[in-house]
């Protein structure tokens, strides 16, 4: 897995996002995949591949609806609805 | 004609058990005893569920000491309490003192039985209410079918060929059955509301924190919400009634007041309604938007709005259930994935991943919606709109064909249901009988009307319903 490089921080964001992609999709074909496989990793999971296949499918599912929360226009600070209650 | 027993033979009507008002009324005279109704109770379910699957667990010993109570009441002529005699069940995620809360999951079966009741199969109990069993539900909760891995599909009532919806399947099923004249479910994003449009029954999801979920099993406490189901709107009513007040055992349950909304089911003259368009009406087939027409017709609503964030509010109200869900199961997803049924475990699982920047923004958005509706809420006391997008689907369907766009079934069914409990509004679901359809078949299922008030004024969603009920509108029909 090719390495990050320090100097990065020095290029513009679109740029920098290139950068990055190319490097996720290098490593496990695309950024989406590789972040399910880090995330599993990172909670504790040990899925066999097929099992690994499903939980992809179903976060691209996921991942589809969230650009719809993602891309909602709301003002800065606006606040999210609380549920804890002391 | 006995009012708690409507027999078929002779009459075309299959037998049914009469409303919950009928049986207190009966009880209340002596002219049946509440043995006798449980009796009548049992009968039904014994001849119709083998053939639906909406029960788990029978509780018949403790139905017969409950029953036995009541009628000692009322031999001392003690006074009854309001659901004397009433039987019910509920979808199998409520803790019943003695039995192991399953939730409609494996993974839960080796657990100890529960301790107690959960809280409001206690106030029902306390209310005279005769507890027959536990209902089945989609697998945790999670999705809009009753097409369980472990426990079984649960069959519509009205027609064997198609889904109960869900999750609280069994719930809608035995009540439109005619087994039950009520039944309590849970809705996270329309478990109750859906199958209730399905199956042709009554349903109430009260406002977010008005019933107590204590004792039940949790899925995403954010939104889960717990209620009735019923074959009349006082049956509702008086269960409502009998379930409310403040909970130590729920952290989200609000603290007010009992608000009894039996006494006064009519609705007040000059009453806004408005017809949610957008949306509403872009995911709602002919047949929905027909039954709609009639409930909107009947309630003088003519003046058509729009929730903008409605589409938002249901990818939201999607996040927020993957990522707490996700993180509830995530120990037991490690441990036990092979355990969950295929359709559970992978949404689960990958629900468990999402990061906590979409949750935050969920939760923005969900705010945000709320605010909308309360805008819309200065302009009118109350908003109508399907609950589901079509009539009940056939058992294995994976898409729905809505207005020439296809949706998966599964995730779907909810699609209007999900913007509301979103952001928490108390809505009551009743059925109504379009009559569209390309075979008679579907010509003769119901769709559900969803009444939908602002926060705390499920009295004026009852009120409405019990509107649509008296003119004929909204009905229970025997099933065929």
């Amino acid at each position: 897995m090719p390495q990050r490089a320090w100097d990065q921080r020095d290029l513009k964001q679109g740029e920098r996002r290139l950068c990055d992609d190319r490097m996720m999709t290098e490593a496990h074909g695309n950024p989406l995949e590789s972040y399910v496989r880090a995330a599993l990793a990172l909670q504790g999971y040990t899925f066999n591949d097929a099992q690994i296949a499903e939980i992809i499918e179903q976060f691209s599912r996921l991942e589809a609806i969230a650009q719809t929360v993602m891309q909602w226009p709301l003002p800065f600070g606006s606040d999210p609805a609380p549920v804890f209650r002391p | 004609m006995a009012a708690a027993l409507w027999l078929g033979p002779g009459t075309g009507v299959s037998a049914v058990i009469g409303s919950a008002t009928d049986i207190v009324v009966e009880i209340a005279k002596g002219t049946r005893s509440a043995a006798d109704v449980l009796a009548d109770c049992k009968a039904l379910i014994l001849a119709k569920d083998p053939d639906l699957n909406c029960f788990t667990a029978k509780t018949f010993e403790r139905a017969e000491r409950e029953a036995a109570a009541i009628d000692g009441l009322h031999a001392l002529g003690k006074p009854l309490p309001p659901l004397a005699g009433v039987p019910y069940a509920v979808k199998n995620l409520f803790d019943v003192e003695g039995m192991v809360t399953l939730a409609g999951a494996k993974i839960n079966a080796g657990n100890a039985p529960a301790a107690a009741d959960a809280t409001i199969v206690a106030r029902m109990r306390r209310a005279g209410a005769i507890l027959v069993g536990a209902l089945n539900m989609e697998e945790l909760a999670y999705g809009f079918l009753t097409e369980n891995h472990h426990y079984g599909t649960t069959r519509n009532p009205r027609d064997r060929t198609r889904g109960a919806g869900g999750s609280s399947g069994g719930s809608a099923a035995a009540v439109g059955a005619g087994m039950l004249p009520i039944s309590l479910g849970s809705d996270t994003s329309g478990s109750i509301r859906v199958p209730a449009s399905l199956c042709g029954v009554f349903g109430l999801k009260p406002t977010y924190g008005r019933l107590s979920r204590g004792g039940t099993y949790p899925f995403v406490n954010s939104l889960d919400h717990v209620g009735p189901f019923a074959n009349s709107v006082s049956g509702l009513a008086l269960s409502y009634d009998a379930m409310q007040g403040p909970d130590r055992k729920d952290p989200a349950c609000a603290q007010r007041a009992v608000e009894p909304v039996g006494a006064a089911l009519s609705l007040p003259r000059g009453v806004r309604i408005g017809i949610l368009g957008g949306w509403f009406h872009a995911w709602a087939d002919p047949a929905a938007r027909r039954a709609v027409q009639l409930a909107a017709a009947a309630l003088g609503a003519t003046e058509w709005t729009e929730l903008k964030s409605a589409e938002v509010a249901r990818a939201a109200a999607y996040i927020i259930t993957g990522a707490e869900g996700g993180a509830l199961h995530r120990p037991r997803l490690i441990e036990q994935y092979e355990d969950f049924g295929p359709s559970s475990r992978a949404r689960l699982a990958a629900g468990s991943l999402i990061p906590a920047t979409w949750v935050i923004q969920a939760q923005r958005v969900r705010r945000q919606a709320y605010r909308e509706a309360m805008d819309l809420f200065d302009r009118f006391d109350l908003l109508i709109a399907a609950a589901a997008p079509a009539v009940a689907p056939r058992i294995g369907q994976e898409t729905l064909l809505i207005n020439g766009r296809s949706i998966p079934t599964k995730a779907g069914l909810g699609v209007l249901t999900q913007p509301i409990s979103c952001i928490g509004l108390p809505v009551c679901t009743v059925p109504v009988w379009p009559g569209e359809g390309e075979s008679p078949a579907e010509r003769a299922l119901p769709v559900g009307v969803q009444i939908i008030g602002a926060p705390w004024r499920e009295g004026l969603c009852l009120a409405a319903a019990r509107t649509l009920e008296q003119a004929g509108i909204a009905a229970i029909r025997p099933p065929p």
